[in-house]
């Protein structure tokens, strides 16, 4: 008996032991975890430190940039997104408190930074202090498309981005130039004929597909991984910006062709209606941006950015678009609030809801909902005089920032399907004795495209 | 490299041609030849250089003789010919110059300055561009960077300029470097646009770092001009949408030293005082004689250009919309001056400009013009002037004022007359009132004979407000009043007669009175 309870001891015993032995290391680990920051189960595999390729080749950015006066700032999105979980970790956390390299040895092809262009002085030399410092870098440059108004004007090339490597790893600085609107916009990273496509792979890159809008974000200092960087006081609102950043211009050229053959309609009520109609505008995306409802430009006022860059004179009011998804109930009384009362409700929530909404000088405000199917979009119109209720079908579409009379607005991305959806299809030239385009603005209430609702 | 025609039927154009040769580096071959007749004007200073270029014939050239000539900047002829015209209604002969030109190596021919980023564009502008002096010199080169004392407390730091330009690029070159010789200039806030595809005037922007732009001309005449300048403020809005004004120049001013101290102190009445229009750098009746005052400001009913201040917010809400289009054959400031467009707004000037007026070929410019209206204008010289009273030149301060003045100043004796020098006593520093006849807004008779007789700007009415003109007369500050028509008239005694100038009897060709068109 005593010899089986000597063994059962003995067991239990070590048992105990290893127990007690395997919490203590577990106990130290999380321990030793909690002293030095939350953070890190995520970055399995590399746990490279601070003396790894990544950290030390942004380190030395960050002295090129800061011995140049080259203000830049932090946009890499994996970055961010650590940097925004831990928010109040980063905001509180002090200069040279870091033992571990938690963010900047993040795996990842580029680090990506921007600048401000307006707020870089000495362009000229930091190229070449860039190589001196042992970088290798690549500018890619293109036309300032804030020449390409109405008139023809060109000037000396823009720069649009830097890829800059050092030690095999990249960082990608985008550069942002300030346009009418109160936006900043980057430029599409275009690789031309005679870059070597080998130099970094471009197609990881997370700025430059295609030109970018951003609001201009407020700045402020933090130290990360011991680098004293400047990022986004909102790192939350940038990151949601950026998969619906895509920016397209509009068609400048198109425009000024249209008004060689169309002469531009300058009477005292043109330009009254315009004034009034960008007033109207103007106010529309203030309260919906207050409201957080995205909305484009639809109907006759898109017809007027696709065309001629401009509010079409004739065309009594302005149009816009709101996905019935984004419906805020408020919005009826924010826009009374705002001094536009609600003049039609077609409609409903369900089914075909539209809004008219009354402006200065009778110039009218018409919001349509769109609904969406599996691969159709649609709207509902209502005939006021008849009751009639019609379906307008759209092929599915993206959103996508435009610059539209001083205004950053949306448009969708894929405008000349959704224009011809709209009214049909647009010649690009009349052959007839009236203008195409006028008698096309009235749109077309019976073609293939819409079904009369069968309710 | 340069191309030049001077005009030396006509005189002074054989002193421009002495200049630009002067400026000619040493070693470039030079080309002349004749058009049509160049031997009227030829003087002796032009003679004597063309001699010293080692011609023979350019010296001795005769009416309507034919020449060509190859030579070298101080070195030897290398080729002439040369056809007398034998009788006063016929031209000389066809000639036809061959001759070979031994070319010399590049080390030659370029200067060795010292590597630096300024003088890499030194290089680039030398060995394309000449006939801008010493700016190529080997030795001691003109230098292309200025610094400027900074201003303190600018708060004109960050409005950008609009330098509109055509194809005058020596013009250009001169602007330039007085903009940038002038206090708290922000030389990246600079852009110069250049009506047209021009190579000579983006070589000169270049050469100083600037941003230049150019434009495809639309439209003639006076009409391409007004529609330069649409594009170019339309742009300059485009690039610096965070600019609440522009300054506005053209490439044929010189631009006082305390430019933008002067708008610095008065740029926040443009921001304040929805009465006004804009804020310009001339005063047109601004002349050496009548013009005392770097510290004064007037409130004024035109808009005279000439290096001004155009509100964003005027712009984009009045003027771009109603610009005028290209088929219609107006000067943009003609335009801009109409009441349909300033509606009864008025500019702030300063007594003596802060730019001179110093083109003398143009569009609408000429010798005669530029001597007769522009050559004498008082240009202030003086840096870090402190405006004086800067507040009161808004809208209601400026009555206070005016009529502070008024009751002031001496009434002079009416019965002599007011265009001699003895209307006025020899005293220094008084201020002086006379009452003119005016009987309706709008009628300038005697005030335009008044002008006309002062030798001040008489090609229509400009320097008034309220029917009240404020100049210097041996540097006295001398008021004029408009009667009855200038609410100012109730401070006229009721003793005194206003003074009637009669228009003389219509003439033909007038001297001096050139049409602008």
């Amino acid at each position: 008996m005593s010899r089986i309870n000597k063994n059962v001891i003995l067991a239990l015993l070590t048992l105990t032991s290893s127990a007690f032995l395997l919490f203590q290391l577990y106990y130290y680990k999380h321990y030793l975890s909690a002293k030095n920051g939350a953070g890190l189960s995520k970055s399995k595999g590399s746990r490279i430190g601070f003396d790894g390729t990544q950290w030390r080749t942004v380190k030395k950015f960050i002295m090129l940039t800061s011995s140049q006066n080259v203000p830049v700032f932090l946009i890499d999105p994996l970055i961010l997104e650590l940097i925004n979980k831990n928010f109040e970790q980063v905001k509180n956390a002090s200069h040279g408190s870091a033992s571990e390299c938690k963010y900047f040895c993040v795996p990842r092809d580029f680090t990506a930074f921007a600048l401000q262009y307006h707020l870089w002085k000495n362009e000229e030399s930091w190229f070449r202090i860039a190589e001196n410092m042992g970088f290798q870098c690549l500018k890619f440059e293109s036309k300032d498309p804030r020449l390409d108004g109405i008139d023809s004007l060109s000037g000396t090339e823009i720069p649009l981005h830097y890829i800059c490597t050092l030690a095999s790893h990249a960082v990608h600085l985008v550069v942002f130039h300030e346009r009418s609107g109160n936006y900043l916009w980057h430029g599409h990273l275009r690789l031309k004929g005679h870059i070597d496509r080998k130099f970094v792979p471009f197609r990881k890159l997370q700025f430059g597909r295609y030109p970018g809008a951003f609001d201009r974000p407020e700045l402020q200092q933090v130290t990360i991984d011991g680098l004293e960087v400047l990022i986004p006081k909102d790192p939350m609102h940038f990151l949601e910006e950026i998969p619906h950043s895509r920016f397209i211009e509009c068609r400048y050229k198109e425009a000024r062709a249209f008004f060689q053959q169309y002469l531009d309609d300058n009477t005292v009520e043109a330009m009254a209606f315009r004034k009034s109609a960008k007033e109207l505008m103007q106010l529309a995306a203030k309260t919906l941006k207050k409201l957080g409802v995205r909305f484009w430009l639809s109907s006759g006022t898109c017809l007027g950015w696709y065309r001629q860059c401009g509010i079409i004179p004739y065309s009594k009011d302005v149009d816009l678009g709101i996905f019935i998804q984004d419906y805020k109930s408020d919005i009826i009384s924010a826009f009374q609030d705002a001094g536009l009362p609600l003049k039609h409700k077609f409609g409903k929530v369900e089914d075909s809801l539209e809004l008219s909404f009354q402006g200065k000088d009778d110039v009218k405000l018409d919001i349509f909902f769109f609904y969406e199917e599996t691969d159709y979009m649609w709207n509902g119109g209502t005939q006021a005089k008849t009751g009639k209720k019609f379906k307008y079908l759209f092929p599915k579409f993206t959103l996508c920032w435009t610059e539209f009379v001083d205004m950053k607005v949306r448009v969708p991305c894929e405008t000349i399907e959704y224009i011809e959806a709209n009214y049909g299809v647009l010649e690009e030239r009349s052959s007839h004795s009236w203008s195409v385009y006028e008698f096309v603005l009235e749109p077309k209430l019976c073609n293939c495209l819409i079904q009369p609702d069968p309710a | 490299m340069a191309k030049r025609v001077f005009d030396t039927y006509s005189p002074h154009e054989d002193e421009a041609m002495v200049l630009f040769l002067n400026m000619v580096a040493p070693g470039r071959v030079l080309i002349c030849t004749v058009k049509d007749e160049g031997s009227f004007h030829l003087k002796d200073t032009a003679k004597a250089l063309l001699r010293s270029l080692g011609s023979q014939a350019g010296p001795a050239l005769g009416w309507r003789d034919t020449w060509a000539f190859v030579g070298r900047k101080g070195g030897p002829v290398l080729g002439e010919k040369h056809s007398k015209s034998p009788a006063l209604s016929s031209w000389g002969d066809p000639v036809l110059l061959k001759t070979d030109v031994p070319l010399s190596s590049a080390e030659e021919a370029e200067c060795h300055w010292a590597d630096t980023e300024l003088n890499r564009r030194r290089h680039r502008f030398c060995s394309k561009v000449e006939g801008y002096g010493s700016v190529c010199s080997c030795k001691d080169p003109t230098p292309i960077e200025f610094s400027p004392d900074p201003l303190p407390d600018n708060k004109v730091f960050n409005v950008p300029v609009a330098v509109i330009a055509g194809n005058r690029p020596n013009y250009l070159y001169r602007m330039l470097r007085s903009l940038l010789s002038a206090q708290g200039v922000s030389p990246q806030m600079i852009t110069v646009f250049i009506d047209g595809y021009y190579e000579e005037p983006m070589d000169v922007v270049a050469l100083f770092g600037l941003r230049g732009i150019q434009h495809t001309p639309i439209s003639i005449k006076n009409a391409r001009v007004s529609q330069h300048y649409k594009a170019s403020l339309t742009a300059t809005f485009n690039l610096f949408p965070e600019a609440k004004f522009a300054v506005v120049l053209e490439e044929d001013l010189d631009i006082a030293v305390d430019f933008f101290s002067f708008l610095s102190q008065s740029i926040h009445l443009l921001e304040e005082d929805d009465s006004l229009y804009c804020i310009s750098a001339w005063n047109d009746q601004g002349y050496e004689h009548t013009a005392e005052d770097p510290a004064l400001l007037y409130r004024v009913e035109t808009m005279p250009g000439l290096g001004w201040v155009l509100r964003k917010s005027l712009y984009k809400e009045e003027l771009e919309p109603k610009w005028p289009t290209p088929e219609k054959l107006w000067d943009w400031d003609m335009w801009m001056r109409m009441p349909e467009q300033r509606r009864g707004r008025e500019c702030i000037i300063p007594d003596i400009s802060r730019s001179y007026h110093f083109g003398i070929v143009g569009l609408n410019m000429n010798g005669y013009f530029h001597e007769a209206y522009f050559k004498k204008h008082k240009f202030n010289t003086v840096p870090g002037v402190q405006l004086r009273n800067v507040d009161s030149l808004k809208k209601e301060a400026y009555e206070v004022e005016v009529h502070r003045l008024l009751s002031e100043a001496e009434v002079l004796d009416h019965s002599k007359n007011p265009c001699e020098d003895s209307f006025l006593p020899d005293t220094e520093g008084h201020t002086y009132v006379a009452f003119i006849r005016m009987e309706k807004d709008d009628d300038f008779t005697t005030w335009t004979q008044l002008a006309k007789c002062l030798h001040i700007w008489d090609l229509d009415v400009r320097g008034n407000h309220r029917g009240l003109w404020r100049l210097f007369r041996k540097r006295n500050h001398f008021l004029v009043v408009g009667v009855p028509a200038s609410p100012y008239s109730m401070k006229k005694p009721p003793s005194i007669t206003p003074i009637f100038l009669e228009p003389p009897p219509k003439e033909e060709g007038a001297p001096g009175a050139a049409e602008q068109t």
